[in-house]
């Protein structure tokens, strides 16, 4: 239980992170720069020629997932633990009944 | 218990804490006093099980520090308290009372009891980062009582406010007090620790210089004060002979006697046309005890 609100809770806080945003924003921003070449398509463009269009955009997307998906997670990882110590947030959470271990696996969890 | 924190490169040392040993006892409201970097921090930080001591053995309602069973039992308000900014009061409090682990029948009912009694009611959708500083430090009041503690350890829990605020703060205490809590907190603010506790831990660089009852540390001495209204020349007359001390206040003009001759004194008062206003016996305030052990400085 405590895990999960501890989960929760880190998860909520990151999206108050603005450079978490900022990247958040980017990325979707590139995603419909992407996007694009779709809009020169016509009804009379060959289906073999849409599809190997759309296969290559879907591919495009899911490589910037996964790039800017790590680059994320790794930032806000990175950050996770060392903010609260920072803002001192982590001192009324850890005077609760939790164990280290709880506090870090929540976070990780929140964060993943 | 002896906390050293040391640096990791270059071998500098300092002592947080040297050999210092206290106890509080159930039911106890205890000040825990000293100057800027006396080790307060540091003692409430390995009692609530965040630091670890060097030395020495600490039991924190018979468990380890930081054992789940003890912290259970203990609310804590930490010094610059700072909250999930972006939630608001009755939201931080869900969390707390999840995290707290206790369970109760109606929950919305017991926050809204809290922010009564921490006067946050009306500002349940105000979010924290709005809040001013009293109420953020009246708001951790609450969180600290969410979990029905038997313990509430407060690290300076009027640092930073204001005089309302801290009359706000220290009222709750108060009334904290009368239902019997045993409260532990640190402060350097001396009237209101006077105020409050009934027993005084004093800790200087480290060491802890004294401990005591309130009313032990501040004994009455030997001498009193007369309060009177006016001083007639014939009485100032022989209030210089008799040695008296004389202080022209604010609040009347005060005379210092040995106890010993304050019948006397007053006798010759009233036949010189003076009217006293009070007689108390003079006591030691705990800012004269604190400013003796510390030598003054912070």
């Amino acid at each position: 239980m405590r895990i999960r609100v501890l989960a929760w809770i880190t998860f909520l806080s990151l999206f108050r992170n603005k450079v978490i945003i900022l990247f958040v924003a980017v990325f979707l921003c590139i995603v419909l720069l992407m996007m694009t070449p779709l809009m020169t398509l016509s009804l009379t463009t060959e289906p073999a020629h849409v599809q190997g269009m759309v296969l290559m955009l879907l591919t495009a997307v899911m490589s910037m997932v996964s790039g800017f998906g790590s680059l994320l997670v790794a930032w806000s990882a990175a950050d996770v633990v060392a903010s609260e110590m920072k803002t001192g947030t982590i001192l009324a959470v850890m005077a609760r009944p939790i164990r280290r271990w709880e506090f870090l696996l929540g976070k990780y969890l929140g964060d993943g | 218990m002896t906390k050293i924190y040391k640096r990791m490169f270059g071998g500098e040392r300092i002592e947080a804490l040297n050999d210092a040993s206290f106890s509080v006892a159930p039911g106890e409201v205890c000040g825990f006093l000293g100057p800027n970097g006396a080790g307060k921090t540091t003692s409430i930080g390995i009692l609530m099980g965040f630091l670890f001591p060097d030395s020495g053995e600490v039991r924190v309602l018979d468990y380890e520090p930081g054992d789940v069973r003890a912290k259970a039992q203990i609310g804590f308000l930490p010094e610059n308290f700072a909250f999930y900014r972006f939630l608001t009061g009755p939201k931080l409090l869900e969390l707390h009372l999840a995290l707290s682990g206790r369970r109760v029948p109606d929950p919305f009912g017991l926050i809204a009891g809290l922010l009564e009694q921490v006067k946050l009611r009306g500002h349940e959708s105000l979010h924290i980062s709005r809040y001013s500083r009293g109420m953020v430090q009246r708001l951790g009041i609450a969180q600290a009582l969410i979990g029905e503690p038997q313990l509430l350890v407060f690290d300076e829990p009027t640092s930073g406010l204001d005089p309302a605020g801290r009359k706000e703060v220290l009222d709750l205490v108060h009334s904290l007090k009368e239902v019997g809590k045993t409260i532990f907190f640190s402060s350097h603010i001396l009237p209101e620790v006077e105020q409050i506790c009934d027993r005084v831990l004093i800790v200087d660089r480290g060491h802890l210089v004294r401990a005591g009852r309130l009313d032990e540390l501040l004994r009455t001495g030997s001498r009193v004060e007369i309060v009177v209204d006016r001083l007639t020349d014939e009485a100032e007359r022989a209030a210089a002979e008799w040695g008296v001390e004389i202080d022209r206040g604010d609040k009347g003009i005060r005379l210092l006697v040995e106890a010993t001759r304050k019948r006397e004194v007053i006798e010759s008062l009233w036949a010189a046309g003076c009217d006293v206003i009070r007689v108390n016996p003079l006591r030691d305030s705990l800012e004269d005890v604190f400013l003796n052990l510390v030598g003054g400085g912070s």
